[in-house]
């Protein structure tokens, strides 16, 4: 399938293949092409990344049917569903016998619906919220996704009254700023550090 | 792939409730699937079986300006696009975002861009999304320009002033590393570090853009930063003599921060810029 020339880095957007891309449809050449020219535009990358979002809290649907991306899956499930059931069942098994008994959840079964992600995070003492991991650090509830070796730009929030002018702004981050005064949240490009 | 075939396949797919017949939607499919390169009947029927054929068929009927269809794509999916935009924006300023394009869709027949690869609900998402993170840009850029003092792409000036110019020129080089290594690693392997550092998604929600498992995911990104550190080592050798860590421990790091927006987004860093380090 040839892809619209509109997808090279210096063109417009073509917002229809992004959205068959964040679906999962397009065949590899296209696939690949997007991925080129989303890795040089940051525009372009900023609305995936919302789809992203979007389809991962369910706001947009995931769609039925989705060719396999090579490369990043395993094609065969046939074969190696099997042997990882058994490496977990085992895995399972020891880590029943192995983990100290003072760990809270030990022995409640997983809630239906809950992640294996949420439930690590809730026995490290993190927090999840709208999809984004946190984790007390020196007083403050850090994201996850802060990393500041590699670093991205940094805006600093102090008060009542800069929090709710940056909210009124980027409503979004709203409910990070309700685990409380000291927080740091990485949003759409920028970390957003909150003081009190 | 025969005129017949096509609308078989259509008829299986779609729901004939407008004036578009089936016939002239076929037309408009293989036209569709010609302009994308299937001009031979296996990569045309490719195509055909990839498209959300109802939601084109919805479209297709809207940019007829068919009463019905126009009524149909407003009772589904107006009011989702409303409250998408308030991902974006506040209430205000989402619905005159959402507004503008909706009436895009209908006077200047933004509408015909739908070519049914994607589920009409995502396409119309993936509009508004567009639209929203460009008003948002353009009202920062309304920001006066005294309620942000002293602050660049979040580097504070006062600590911008610590840097010796010995030392900014080696972060200078390792910026210029960075850049380099960043850019020599494959599409997908640089996008992924995009999107986890600079957009911020959680390995779910990478699992669920990039259609891989999150384990899959994490396996790649651990490799991909051992890569880029790997690169920069090499880099950092072949340049100065020195190891990365030396040259980042010559720099008294703890207070520069390298921007990896800019330095990943390929977008072009002001040569005279400092950099806060952490």
């Amino acid at each position: 399938m040839k892809l619209s020339n509109q997808m090279m880095p210096d063109q417009p957007h073509d917002l229809d293949l992004l959205a068959a891309f964040a679906e999962g449809r397009l065949d590899e050449p296209d696939r690949q092409r997007v991925i080129t020219h989303v890795a040089e535009c940051v525009e372009c990358r900023r609305t995936l990344a919302h789809l992203g979002r979007a389809i991962a809290d369910g706001s947009l649907p995931r769609a039925a049917k989705r060719p396999a991306a090579p490369g990043i899956q395993w094609s065969n499930a046939r074969v190696w569903l099997p042997i990882a059931a058994s490496v977990l069942v085992g895995t399972f098994a020891w880590f029943q016998l192995a983990t100290s008994p003072d760990v809270s959840t030990e022995g409640e079964p997983p809630a239906a619906g809950v992640s294996e992600e949420e439930l690590l995070t809730k026995r490290s003492g993190g927090r999840i919220v709208a999809g984004k991991t946190f984790r007390m650090t020196s007083g403050e509830w850090v994201d996850a996704a802060f990393d500041p070796s590699l670093g991205v730009p940094t805006v600093v929030i102090r008060g009542a009254d800069e929090r709710s002018a940056l909210l009124a702004r980027i409503p979004e981050l709203t409910p990070f700023t309700e685990l409380g005064d000291r927080v740091v949240v990485v949003w759409d490009g920028t970390v957003y550090r909150f003081e009190p | 792939m025969p005129t017949a075939e096509a609308a078989a396949t259509i008829a299986r797919n779609v729901r004939i409730r407008f004036e578009v017949s089936i016939e002239e939607f076929a037309a408009r499919v293989r036209e569709l699937g010609r302009a994308h390169g299937g001009a031979s009947n296996p990569s045309l029927r490719d195509h055909i079986g990839r498209l959300s054929l109802d939601d084109l068929y919805l479209a297709t009927a809207c940019t007829r300006s068919e009463e019905r269809a126009w009524h149909e794509l407003a009772t589904t999916h107006f009011d989702f696009m409303r409250e998408f935009a308030r991902r974006f924006l506040p209430p205000p300023a989402a619905r005159d975002v959402a507004d503008e394009v909706i009436a895009d869709l209908w006077e200047r027949g933004r509408l015909r861009q739908y070519e049914g690869r994607s589920l009409l609900r995502t396409w119309l998402g993936t509009v508004v999304a567009h639209a929203a993170l460009n008003s948002r840009k353009a009202m920062s850029r309304l920001v006066p320009l005294d309620s942000e003092p002293a602050r660049t792409h979040g580097v504070d000036a006062t600590q911008l002033e610590c840097i010796e110019p010995a030392n900014e020129q080696a972060a200078i080089l390792l910026r210029e590393m960075f850049t380099e290594a960043a850019r020599g690693l494959p599409p997908e392997s640089r996008l992924l570090l995009q999107l986890y550092y600079e957009q911020g998604l959680t390995l779910d929600q990478l699992s669920v853009t990039l259609h891989a498992s999150s384990a899959a995911v994490s396996r790649r990104l651990k490799r991909t930063r051992e890569e880029l550190r790997a690169a920069i080592e090499t880099l950092s050798r072949r340049q100065t003599g020195a190891s990365a860590e030396a040259l980042r421990d010559g720099l008294d790091l703890g207070r520069i921060e390298l921007d990896l927006r800019k330095l990943l987004g390929g977008e072009s860093v002001p040569t005279g810029g400092r950099y806060e380090v952490v």
